[in-house]
């Protein structure tokens, strides 16, 4: 039986990227917040030290910044047709744990979606009509559009102190940057990254080609940076152990880097680690939420009430707790009723590798992020007429 | 059931953390590096032979100092922490023993009785992490320092209040940490060497046991005869320091002094 | 869903002591045999091997040869007062797993039953009346007598070479054996094993005060032995690591080194390794087994139909599968009703450990069955009028190896930690040595086992749950036991020392002994026994359950010698009388 704690103000679920931003804000306004985080804290100082955070096999084979699947996991198939089984290893994609989630082991890749992202179905519609999607697609628009986000993005940016060059600043096209990026009111707050030999060759190779490539924005600070909050972002020294690793320098965008620091100091916040929310309570008339129930490390059970509770894990934590805790109707796919659990997707990747006999370009050296792109086959930036596709 | 006393207060500030992140200048050196700002530089740690792969460096302070009260080096010899235990610590951790292989992991975990045994969702490497923070932070608060850090007669009263539970600690049951941790430093003491502790033997030394056994269908008829002989490990046989019989077993060599007994 | 396989004559679940013996019988006699075994194949030259063997952290403490708890365990409560919580660690017993079982583990120790042990009841009420026995005991005669096992003792002892000295030849009590012993046709195949300084000490104290000491009956070889499967044993070399530990010189008794070989070579016989029974399939009366389902290394399921279907695994696997496949009623503790998962019993151990100035004892030498026994105190081998408390046990100093991990005795009141505690450990590590008080347990109605209504494991299926507390007759028992060691210690010179009987709550988490009996015990009355004097299900004929699992209540002694006796005399009525005709035999 669950012991009831005082109630708080607010209860994130999850300190990660979303859950300590979220906490420093609302803490700075006076509110008691709580943050239940299921894996321990992690600090730069004490848990990403030289020279044992450069180690090939702990971080990347063995997956030490990543989800214990022991305690949890969730199953895959294909389809509907088939049993799904438990991923009982990590593989595909690499859910986080502790203090920070996987932002703290990301290669720190930071874009804006395009404006045609946020509303992909009105314009698809628009410009090639309903037979350029399959009947099955369950595409549509965000109901927010890039210019509402446009300012936040910028806060986003400069709160993680993102390496890059502007492409489109308050419409102008710049060179060297995006052309294709939707129109941002400010430079990123740090410049790019420096240019590795692969890159350079990328460049000259793309720019014969008739493409504008520009550097990645990345959340690797090329600088010495101080954010908003007075927290400080070191320099990158393109050590080339990035995304499944953590940054003994404390130059990767990331809670421990970016918030922490300041969200620690405040006493209107308090950090639980090492306890798993199991569900949020609702009232009788299941229209709000009263607290959460949570394991704590002894195994036992809390119940601490909020007035606010926000769902601040990974995409799939959030899904299972609001289907475990009953809000919102379930997906089913039979009768295509219901909304939790419907619309996940993924990301399509592809590669070409290159082999070359007369170059060497100490590939052991670089960063997350670090790289040339082009943006010509993204979104909607060039006509998929014909294609039988949409997106890119 | 109203809100327990025990309600916790954790990580409110970062002075709990441990040590402070210096500010200044970190990076010392005139060259292009000195741009990388403030740097957390860990405490310069001694050269260590066997790099830990499980315990931060905070971690191996706390532990060093911890098991050195629990067998302290004294006139009959090494203590746990010269014979390398915290290392020992390390290895267990960062294996199976760690990560709670080959036993029962499922929940849920009420606590139980005393004659339940282990109940709990962390696993061994879990506990240590959760003990040594838990500990640091009440020394934090009552003493300003780190376990590490404090003279050896608070360590010894923070060690006695862990064992008997007069310091209660929140994440993990301060009793339950410290017999892990007591039985884990009695493991490292005298187990072989080549799980880490043990060095030189220092435990087996201490109370003469001769190791990876050896034959004894003659001498154990030998009643009130002391055998005393050069302890023989694991890698020792298998690195041909030691000779051996048709069957793998050393053939001791014997020591001999004029002590009675061990 | 299962695949079905091809039947067999004989399926056997669990390659252990049991499997292997009636395996090998079975097969030999022409039956096509099947040995169904969760864990993995190991042998003496590929897994026992110097140095590696020899590793106290390793196979001591990590129980490397134990039961993975990961896929299986069991829940464990006092009483029903209490919420059983999983076993997630080894601790009170260590069971075995992989091919040979415990019997690869084990120390050695074999004794035959006390005459006495199988008609406990009956005796017990003949010589003080009922206000001898606790009003919830549940002990009870086992349907067969010591007389009827006798000629099964001695083919257990011969196949596994025990080495002793009769105590009772043919009725005439021997010098240098246990006088108590029932009478036995013929001595062990074997000589006594030698005595250590801690042996010769313990024997010299124990006459003195009017006992019979004897060495205990080992199944560690004093010399190398054939058996009369053929199969050669080593010379133990008294190594000191015995028990938890497989013995590199195949010197220890176990279905490695006394079975395997020949079973191996028999065509009949089909060893399947990786592969969990989860169930034995009845048919649709319920009144016979078709076939066990079982999961093979590579998680698939599949059904191997067999004529007869026993069950030679753990006691713990024993009766958990009795209750998963719905043989026999199973026990309901506030009903009274039912037998599967009744009358679970275990050990009542109690120390002293005594410490002397002037003494060396190397203990680190060693067998696991190296030790000094008195049998004055078993059973009903002393007047219990007046005690309050029926059974006993033997009170005994072993030499079975000081491996410092476990074993470094500190004098009463010595900190646990500390300078202090270092100095006296390193003083007394070779000054000091244990006696043990080997108590039997009876039956109590509150002490069963049955499946646990919270916990799975691997498989999804519900743990087995053991309710399970010492009573007064035990903690009595004890303490009169202990007492009379320290006795012995005293008159031993000792100088200091520490005496502690079984007191409090059972608990799981100290290391007592791996003696868990019951829960398929066998009996004359169906309506207390779930198997009949031959080991046969009451319910099921074609199935048997032969180990521990049928004591209806445990004795004094280590029950591997009576184990072994209870298998033979099962194979017995199997040869000659269930294949000739299959039904009831009883």
């Amino acid at each position: 039986m669950a012991t009831k704690l005082k109630p708080v103000d607010v209860v994130t679920i999850g300190v990660g990227l979303t859950g300590t931003i979220l906490a420093q804000e609302l803490a700075s306004t006076g509110l008691k917040v709580v943050g239940i985080e299921r894996g321990r804290w992690r600090d730069t100082e004490h848990d990403f030290a030289m020279p044992g955070v450069h180690d090939e096999l702990k971080y990347v084979r063995n997956k030490e910044l990543m989800q214990d699947l022991s305690k949890e996991t969730i199953t895959f198939r294909n389809s509907g047709s088939e049993a799904a089984l438990p991923m009982r290893q990590l593989g595909s994609f690499l859910p986080g744990e502790g203090v920070g989630g996987a932002a703290v082991h990301w290669g720190g890749l930071t874009w804006r979606f395009l404006p045609w992202d946020f509303e992909t179905k009105s314009q698809t519609l628009a410009r090639y009509g309903a037979k350029q999607v399959s009947d099955e697609c369950t595409m549509q628009d965000w109901g927010v559009t890039y210019s509402e986000l446009e300012p936040h993005f910028n806060r986003f940016e400069h709160l993680y102190g993102v390496s890059g060059k502007a492409g489109n600043l308050n419409g102008k096209i710049i060179p060297g940057g995006n052309p294709f990026e939707g129109a941002r009111s400010a430079e990123y707050p740090n410049p790019a990254l420096k240019e590795a030999y692969s890159s350079a060759l990328f460049r000259k190779a793309v720019e014969g080609m008739g493409y504008k490539p520009f550097p990645v924005p990345t959340a690797a600070n090329s600088q010495v940076y101080k954010n908003e909050y007075g927290n400080t972002i070191n320099a990158c020294v393109y050590c080339g152990y990035c995304q499944f690793f953590a940054c003994e320098m404390g130059a990767k965008g990331s809670p421990q880097t970016a918030v922490l620091p300041t969200l620690m100091k405040n006493p209107n916040y308090e950090l639980r680690t090492l306890c798993n929310v199991v569900k949020i309570n609702l009232d009788s008339e299941k229209k709000r939420a009263v607290s959460v129930t949570y394991v704590d490390s002894r195994g036992r059970e809390f119940e601490q009430p909020a007035d606010l509770i926000l769902l601040t894990s990974y995409v799939l934590n959030n899904t299972r707790l609001m289907l475990l805790s009953g809000i919102g109707k379930p997906y089913d796919p039979n009768t295509n009723t219901g909304v939790v659990g419907r619309n996940y997707a993924y990301q399509t990747p592809s590669s070409v590798t290159l082999f070359f006999e007369d170059k060497n370009f100490n590939s052991f050296m670089g960063a997350g992020g670090l790289g040339l792109a082009i943006d010509e086959f993204n979104g909607d930036n060039i006509d998929q007429s014909g294609m039988g596709f949409i997106g890119g | 059931m109203s809100e327990s006393k025990g309600r916790r207060e954790f990580l409110k500030s970062a002075a709990a953390l441990g040590a402070a992140v210096p500010v200044g200048a970190a990076a010392q050196t005139k060259s292009e590096h000195a741009q990388h700002g403030t740097h957390p530089a860990p405490k310069a740690a001694a050269a260590q032979s066997r790099p830990y792969m499980f315990l931060s460096q905070a971690e191996v302070a706390f532990l060093d100092a911890a098991v050195s009260h629990l067998i302290p080096k004294d006139e009959l010899g090494p203590g746990a922490k010269e014979a390398g235990v915290t290392y020992f610590i390390d290895q267990q951790l960062f294996g199976g023993y760690g990560s709670m292989a080959k036993k029962y992991t499922q929940g849920p975990w009420p606590e139980g009785t005393p004659q339940q045994g282990y109940q709990s969702p962390l696993t061994p490497s879990g506990v240590y992490r959760a003990g040594i923070q838990d500990t640091n932070k009440y020394c934090q608060k009552t003493y300003g320092k780190t376990f590490d850090q404090l003279a050896r007669a608070q360590q010894d009263e923070v060690l006695k209040g862990l064992d008997g539970g007069k310091i209660e600690l929140e994440q993990v049951r301060s009793q339950f940490f410290f017999n892990m941790m007591l039985n884990n430093t009695i493991e490292g003491f005298f187990a072989d060497p080549v799980y880490g502790g043990n060095r030189d033997k220092a435990g087996w030394k201490l109370v003469g046991f001769p190791g990876v056994a050896a034959v004894y269908t003659t001498f154990i008829e030998k009643h009130g005869v002391p055998y005393k002989a050069q302890p023989v490990s694991i890698a020792d046989i298998t690195g041909r320091l030691a000779k051996v019989d048709e069957h793998g077993h050393p053939i001791h060599v014997m020591i001999h002094d004029d002590k009675a007994g061990a | 869903m299962a695949t079905r396989l091809k039947p067999v004559d004989v399926v056997t679940v669990g390659v252990g002591l049991t499997g292997t013996i009636l395996a090998k019988e079975l097969a030999e006699s022409g039956l096509k045999v099947v040995g169904l075994e969760r864990g993995a194949w190991r042998d003496t030259q590929s897994d026992f091997a110097m140095p590696y063997a020899h590793d106290e952290l390793r196979y001591a403490r990590r129980h490397e040869l134990m039961q993975d708890l990961s896929r299986e365990t069991l829940t464990f409560r006092n009483s029903t007062n209490d919420l059983a919580l999983p076993m997630r660690y080894m601790g009170s017993f260590l069971p075995g797993e992989g091919v040979g079982g415990a019997a690869v583990h084990w120390n050695g120790v074999t004794w035959r039953f006390l005459p006495w042990d199988f008609e406990t009841r009956s005796r017990t009420l003949a010589r003080y009346g009922a206000s001898q026995l606790a009003e919830d005991c549940t002990s009870q005669d086992w349907g067969v007598t010591y007389d009827e096992l006798e000629p099964h003792f001695d083919r257990f002892e011969y196949l596994y070479g025990i080495c002793g000295k009769a105590g009772n030849l043919k009725g005439k009590v021997q010098d240098g054996g246990n006088p108590f012993e029932g009478p036995r046709a013929r001595d062990y195949p074997n000589p006594p094993m030698k005595t250590s300084h801690v042996g010769a000490i313990y024997a010299k104290a124990a006459k003195e005060l009017g006992y019979h000491p004897f060495p205990a009956p080992s199944a560690n070889m004093t010399r190398p032995y054939t058996n009369p499967y053929g199969v050669t044993l080593g010379a133990c070399v008294y190594c000191g690591y015995c028990e938890r530990f497989g013995c590199e010189m195949g010197a220890k008794a176990s279905p490695q080194t006394t079975v395997l070989p020949v079973l191996m070579k028999n065509p009949n016989y089909e060893l399947r390794t990786l592969s969990r029974v989860i169930k034995v399939n009845l048919d649709s009366d319920k009144k016979r087994a078709v076939s066990v389902t079982y999961v093979d290394s590579r998680g698939r399921e599949f059904e191997q139909p067999a004529d007869l279907i026993l069950l030679t695994s753990y006691v713990f696997s024993n009766v958990r599968l009795m209750l998963l496949s719905g043989i026999g009623k199973a026990y309901d503790p506030a009903a009274n009703t039912g037998v599967v998962g009744r009358n679970y019993a275990y050990q009542t151990n109690g120390n002293v450990t005594a410490f002397f100035e002037d003494k060396v004892f190397n203990q680190f030498m060693g067998a696991g069955a190296l030790s000094m026994m008195i049998d004055d105190l078993d059973g009903d081998n002393f007047d219990h009028t007046g005690l309050g408390f029926i059974g006993g046990g033997w009170i005994g100093a072993a030499s079975s190896g000081a491996r410092p991990i476990d074993f470094h005795p500190v004098p009463q009141g010595t900190p646990r930690w500390g300078s202090e505690w270092k100095k006296q450990v390193s003083r007394y590590y070779n000054r000091a040595f244990g006696i043990n008080t080997h108590g039997a347990c009876q039956s109590y109605r509150g002490n069963y086992l049955d499946l646990d209504p919270t916990y799975r494991d691997a498989y999804g299926l519900p743990l087995l749950r053991m309710t399970f507390d010492f009573r007064p007759n035990e903690y009595k028992m004890s303490e009169h036991l202990t007492k009379k060691a320290a006795e012995i210690a005293k008159a031993a010179g000792a100088t200091k020392m520490s005496v502690t009987p079984r007191t409090g709550k059972y608990s799981i988490v100290p290391y007592q002994s791996t003696h868990n009996t019951g829960g398929v015990a066998m009996g004359a009355d169906r309506a207390t026994s779930a198997v009949n004097k031959y080991l046969q299900s009451w319910d099921v004929h074609n199935v048997f359950v032969v180990g521990a699992s049928a004591f209806p209540q445990n004795g004094g002694y280590n029950p591997t010698g009576t184990v072994g006796a209870l298998t033979f005399h099962a194979l017995d009525a199997i040869k000659s009388k269930y294949l000739k005709q299959p039904g009831p035999l009883a």
